[in-house]
């Protein structure tokens, strides 16, 4: 098999693989009892991965991160439209990354 | 959408860049982006791009990447009730972190069609796919995505929608410990694993601390 072949074969398997899994979840769920304690976990699962998605790098962040996600959950709390309230955020960020240097 | 429209091309445009050094051809780098659309994956998939190709690690490397589409997937599933089949399926194409947070936000105020995920969806993959394209084109003459904040961009999108998703104080035993496991896994294990296994986590706490 050429190098092309392999390229195109892994990347079709690359999708085969990916589609799977978005398509898995559900299918998976049904193997659950349609109890109000799975359903309270099934709801759990969006904010536990928005959490999840956004712990690390915050934790890991320096200063300038931390003041800016600051004031965009300021802003968040306050219900500013999503954009604006990015930014805020973006411009908090390099305005502080400026100032520490 | 904007914000995570502009988020997803700054991507794009770095893996097509990558891609490109990778020695993938236009052709296949886009096929990429159009049959996998998986960001991640496909980044992490360039870092495995040698000859001769380890295929079955590549493979298995995406598999696992994506695995969290697992869970995303399934929190959709009470919104696919009443829905065919066929249009679930189509819909679950365009699953990506950003339309499904989408999503799950719309259906926070009331919505309740799935198919919010194909429109964000949508929008997002045309997005990734020229700005793929865009980034191989322009080899390495771009611009540091850091330079202009937009690596914080994310941060910032996931922030507000979750700061958009509290109802009670209920919902910070789940967030904490998905947050704290998600911590703990991202220090051992390379990866996006930290978002699965948070996202377990949580989840459990969820189900374990809800009075039935």
């Amino acid at each position: 098999m050429t190098h092309e072949q392999q390229t195109y074969l892994a990347i079709f398997l690359m999708g085969v693989v990916t589609y799977a899994t978005r398509i898995t979840g559900p299918v998976i769920i049904r193997f659950f009892p349609d109890t109000p304690r799975v359903r309270a976990g099934l709801a759990a699962i969006p904010g536990a991965i928005m959490a999840s998605l956004i712990a690390p790098t915050i934790a890991n962040a320096g200063t300038a991160e931390m003041v800016a996600s600051a004031v965009v959950i300021l802003c968040a709390f306050r219900k500013l439209p999503l954009l604006l309230s990015i930014i805020i955020g973006v411009g908090t960020l390099l305005l502080v990354r400026s100032v520490a240097g | 959408m904007i914000p995570l429209a502009v988020g997803v091309s700054s991507y794009g445009m770095v893996y097509g860049m990558m891609a490109r050094q990778a020695e993938l051809s236009l052709a296949s780098a886009s096929f990429m982006s159009l049959w996998v659309f998986a960001g991640a994956s496909q980044l992490i998939a360039l870092d495995m791009w040698i000859s001769p190709l380890p295929v079955a690690a590549i493979v298995l490397t995406t598999l696992i990447v994506n695995i969290r589409h697992l869970l995303m997937g399934a929190s959709l599933t009470p919104y696919m009730q009443g829905e065919r089949p066929r249009s679930v399926l189509a819909s679950l194409f365009f699953m990506t972190d950003e339309s499904w947070a989408f999503t799950v936000k719309e259906m926070g105020s009331g919505e309740s069609r799935i198919h919010y995920l194909l429109g964000s969806g949508l929008c997002l993959y045309i997005m990734w796919f020229a700005s793929s394209v865009t980034g191989h084109l322009l080899g390495a003459v771009i611009d540091d995505p850091a330079k202009w904040g937009l690596d914080f961009t994310f941060t910032a999108v996931f922030l507000i929608l979750l700061v958009g998703m509290y109802r009670s104080r209920r919902d910070i035993p789940s967030w904490v410990v998905a947050a704290a496991v998600a911590i703990v896994t991202a220090y051992f294990i390379p990866g996006k694993w930290y978002i699965f296994t948070g996202g377990i986590a949580g989840s459990l706490t969820g189900a374990f601390t809800h009075d039935a």
